[in-house]
């Protein structure tokens, strides 16, 4: 895979934070931010034997089972953000199609997308984040100005909801610190200082992204609670500017994808390097089957909290345990 | 001697001989003249291409001198000696080895000098050819900069570089290519600002090129770029001179073609489609709200028909009631789709452009009559084409021309995204934009990526991307292009 900077990996893993986190189907509390921030803290932890690891030149990938174990992982969490993609599909507003179900659509062309953009390798991804990531930052900005009068203080009443709960769901949306975990082998210096700065953004843009949900749409009984908030923070009364956001939006989706696409791509062809052709294909064929096979699980179960933990886990132990008996 | 095998054919000792192989090559050529006379007891012939020379000067220089000499020996190589060291007859003199040589300097505008018993010959530079005098450039007018430009004469082009550029760094290097035309080409440079591997890679992309002719930019263009679909050049193209020299200073190579007017510039980056040499003309504030303009120009004129589209079809409410109101009684009696009017509408426009660019100018005037005034008023009066739609294409194509260099992409990209804002919306236009900015960012040649300084992000070069700061900070700068490469 192409070395990437350290701004380029964090714009491409914060861009697909933010596009899961709007993607977040149930009601955003203080709780919930509160349960984000400890499964943030729980995941720096996590990747703190994979950092070790890493810092000594270990490769995670290296090993057999570790490719394996992060190309079922990739696999997974690709048909996890097909879901999302469909659920928002709603929101979003795909015109209706006579011959082809909208599913169907959706995923054909946003398969067509990801292969193009895989076809031309991780490092134009990762630029495409860091512009994309400006214009997220410039939209950040117009949604706070929109905010500033729409928020209601009154909305930050603690809810009645279980932390343990709230953990898990931030964990299980944390599917990209396999993704990091993996592209931190193509870094060039600097691991320690880029998991810290990857962790720290990401936590405060979680929490800022949520605390204006909670102030917008806290009291709304919506099913995508932060695309409400955005939806209502209009700052020019006499137009809306939802088109833009939306623009944002489908943006970050492919860039999730694309980037969960190369990586299972790039995993297929150590596992089998005879495997020449139609890798991406291959992965992203996989990726909607499992989407289709998921489509009915809740997305922010602890199931999928505590398989991410064990599998980093592993992994990290097997480079370890590989290392020692080298 | 067949016509293709003289190239390397070393010239013949015997002048009637040389004579009757360049009568044969030449195919018995009206403009090629031959003048046989003696020199210094020597039979020698003097070729030229009529037009191509200055007849008073070879009359004059060349004719009046050579007929004067007196030789102890009289043989050809005494002779050339004697006009070498002696005579020297003009500051361009090349030594001629074989055909190919022969009939490229003939055909340069060199007089040639062939003798009885010499299997070399002397080329003497007396061009005077007909040429374009150095007008300002058509394409890339200015209001604070200088008014020259590029001609279609290479070697009056390389002085208008050296006439700005008066450093001993500059080096300009002249070459052939095409086969049949034997362009000169001239690799420009300055050799203690260039990256090597960057020049290097040049050379090695020239030489690769296999071409029979060099007619255009485009010629070469595509041997110096990846073979990569490329939405966007990744070579630039310049018909300014002091546009030329600015690019050199930050040690990219520019590429001069005879018979063209435009330099190829590499490496490009997209930011610099929207600067021009006026920015550093004006005050930083203005070149900063100029530069913006630019930028937003861009966005209208490829996303703007677009958007209208796609919102007015599929999301028509995210328009205020007020605009939701006078669109839809705007397009009530449009006997067509949206879609359809707009791509109408456009491709109406590109005709009438292309008209207006071909045809004579004498009838340009009725092409603005009959295009903008009977076709335009007539077709929203009829009800055809509804005022807003006319409006949203007349903004997207007139943003358009703020970025000249770029707006064919721009004219091809504004159709793409307008049938997928019309067939999909707004999810339409966020995949192609996606693949747009994909494309844009996979754009590198050379190791030097397209979208720098934006992404790979460089802080210190946004003084001169986001706006334009002012001198006495920039003379701090000391940039080269080397700082992007990757």
């Amino acid at each position: 895979m192409n070395k990437i900077s350290v701004a380029q990996l964090s714009a491409l893993l914060l861009s697909c934070d933010v596009f899961v986190l709007v993607c977040l189907t149930s009601s955003i509390t203080l709780t919930t931010l509160l349960g984000f921030s400890i499964g943030t803290a729980i995941q720096l932890i996590i990747a703190v034997p994979a950092l070790f690891c890493l810092s000594r030149g270990e490769k995670i990938s290296f090993s057999i089972a570790n490719r394996w174990i992060f190309l079922i992982y990739s696999i997974i969490w690709g048909g996890l953000i097909f879901i999302r993609i469909w659920q928002t599909s709603e929101v979003i507003y795909i015109p209706p199609n006579n011959i082809f179900s909208e599913k169907l659509v959706i995923t054909a062309l946003v398969g067509l997308v990801c292969l193009y953009i895989s076809s031309t390798g991780l490092k134009p991804l990762a630029r495409s984040a860091v512009i994309v990531g400006g214009f997220g930052v410039i939209c950040l900005v117009v949604i706070i100005l929109g905010a500033l009068s729409k928020a209601e203080i009154s909305h930050i009443t603690p809810k009645n909801a279980s932390l343990e709960n709230e953990i898990f769901t931030g964990l299980a949306m944390s599917g990209n610190i396999g993704t990091f975990i993996l592209l931190a082998e193509n870094i060039n210096y600097k691991k320690i200082k880029t998991t810290a700065l990857y962790f720290l953004f990401r936590a405060l843009l979680i929490a800022l992204i949520g605390f204006i949900s909670i102030l917008v749409a806290g009291k709304i009984n919506t099913r995508f609670p932060v695309i409400m908030a955005v939806q209502l923070s209009q700052p020019i009364k006499s137009q809306r500017i939802d088109s833009v956001f939306i623009l944002i939006f489908v943006v970050l989706a492919i860039i999730s994808l694309a980037l969960q696409a190369i990586v299972s791509a790039e995993l297929l062809k150590k596992i089998f390097p005879k495997f020449l052709r139609y890798r991406t294909t291959v992965s992203l064929l996989l990726m909607t089957l499992a989407g289709l096979c998921l489509s009915d699980t809740n997305l922010y179960s602890s199931f999928y909290a505590i398989t991410f933990i064990i599998a980093f886990v592993v992994s990290s132990l097997i480079t370890l345990v590989g290392q020692k008996g080298d | 001697m067949k016509n293709n095998d003289y190239y390397y054919t070393p010239l013949n000792p015997s002048l009637s001989e040389n004579i009757k192989n360049i009568k044969e090559i030449s195919g018995g050529s009206s403009d090629v003249l031959v003048n046989e006379f003696e020199a210094g007891g020597v039979k020698c012939a003097l070729l030229c291409c009529e037009g191509m020379v200055a007849m008073g000067i070879i009359s004059e220089l060349v004719f009046r001198p050579i007929t004067h000499i007196t030789l102890e020996n009289k043989n050809s190589k005494a002779l050339f000696e004697h006009i070498n060291n002696k005579l020297l007859l003009s500051a361009d003199r090349i030594k001629v080895i074989n055909y190919g040589n022969l009939f490229r300097t003939l055909n340069s505008g060199f007089a040639v000098l062939i003798a009885e018993g010499a299997d070399t010959a002397l080329a003497f530079g007396v061009q005077g050819y007909a040429m374009r005098s150095v007008n300002e450039p058509s394409g890339e007018a200015n209001i604070m900069g200088s008014h020259d430009g590029f001609v279609e004469v290479i070697r009056a082009n390389m002085s208008l570089i050296r006439r700005r550029l008066k450093s001993p760094s500059l080096v300009l290097e002249l070459s052939v290519i095409g086969s049949k035309t034997q362009t000169d080409i001239c690799l420009c440079y300055m050799q203690d600002r260039v990256p090597k591997s960057l020049l290097d890679k040049i050379k090695k992309s020239l030489d690769k090129i296999d071409l029979e002719s060099v007619l255009s930019t485009g010629y070469i263009r595509p041997f110096l770029e990846s073979r990569r679909l490329e939405i966007f050049n990744s070579t630039g193209t310049t018909e300014r001179p002091d546009v030329l020299c600015s690019k050199l200073i930050e040690g990219r190579v520019a590429i001069l073609i005879d018979g063209i007017p435009f330099a190829i510039v590499i490496p490009k980056l997209f930011c610099e489609s929207f600067q021009t040499l006026d920015d550093y003309a004006f005050k930083p504030y203005y070149a900063f709200f100029i530069r913006w303009i630019k930028y937003f120009a861009f966005l209208i004129a490829i996303l703007l028909p677009s958007l209208y589209v796609a919102i007015s079809l599929h999301h028509p409410e995210l328009l205020n009631s007020s605009l939701l109101m006078i669109l839809a009684e705007a397009e009530e009696k449009a006997p067509v789709s949206l879609l359809v009017e707009a791509m109408g509408v456009l491709l109406l426009y590109e005709i009438i452009r292309e008209a207006g660019l071909r045809l004579p100018k004498v009838v340009g005037g009725a092409v603005s009559i009959v295009g903008g005034l009977i076709i335009g008023d007539s077709a929203v009066q009829s009800g055809l084409v509804s005022t807003p739609m006319l409006t949203i294409i007349a903004l997207a194509v007139t943003s358009g021309f703020v970025v000249p260099e770029i707006n064919q992409s721009i004219t091809i990209l504004r159709f793409v995204f307008l049938i997928a804002g019309g067939w999909l919306g707004l999810f339409g236009i966020s995949l192609v934009a996606c693949v747009v900015l994909v494309n844009i960012c996979a754009t590198e040649d050379y190791g030097f990526p397209f979208t720098a300084p934006i992404s790979p992000f460089k802080p210190k070069a946004m003084r001169d991307t986001l706006g334009r700061i002012g001198f006495r900070k920039m003379q701090k700068g000391n940039f080269t292009v080397e700082e992007y490469y990757e």
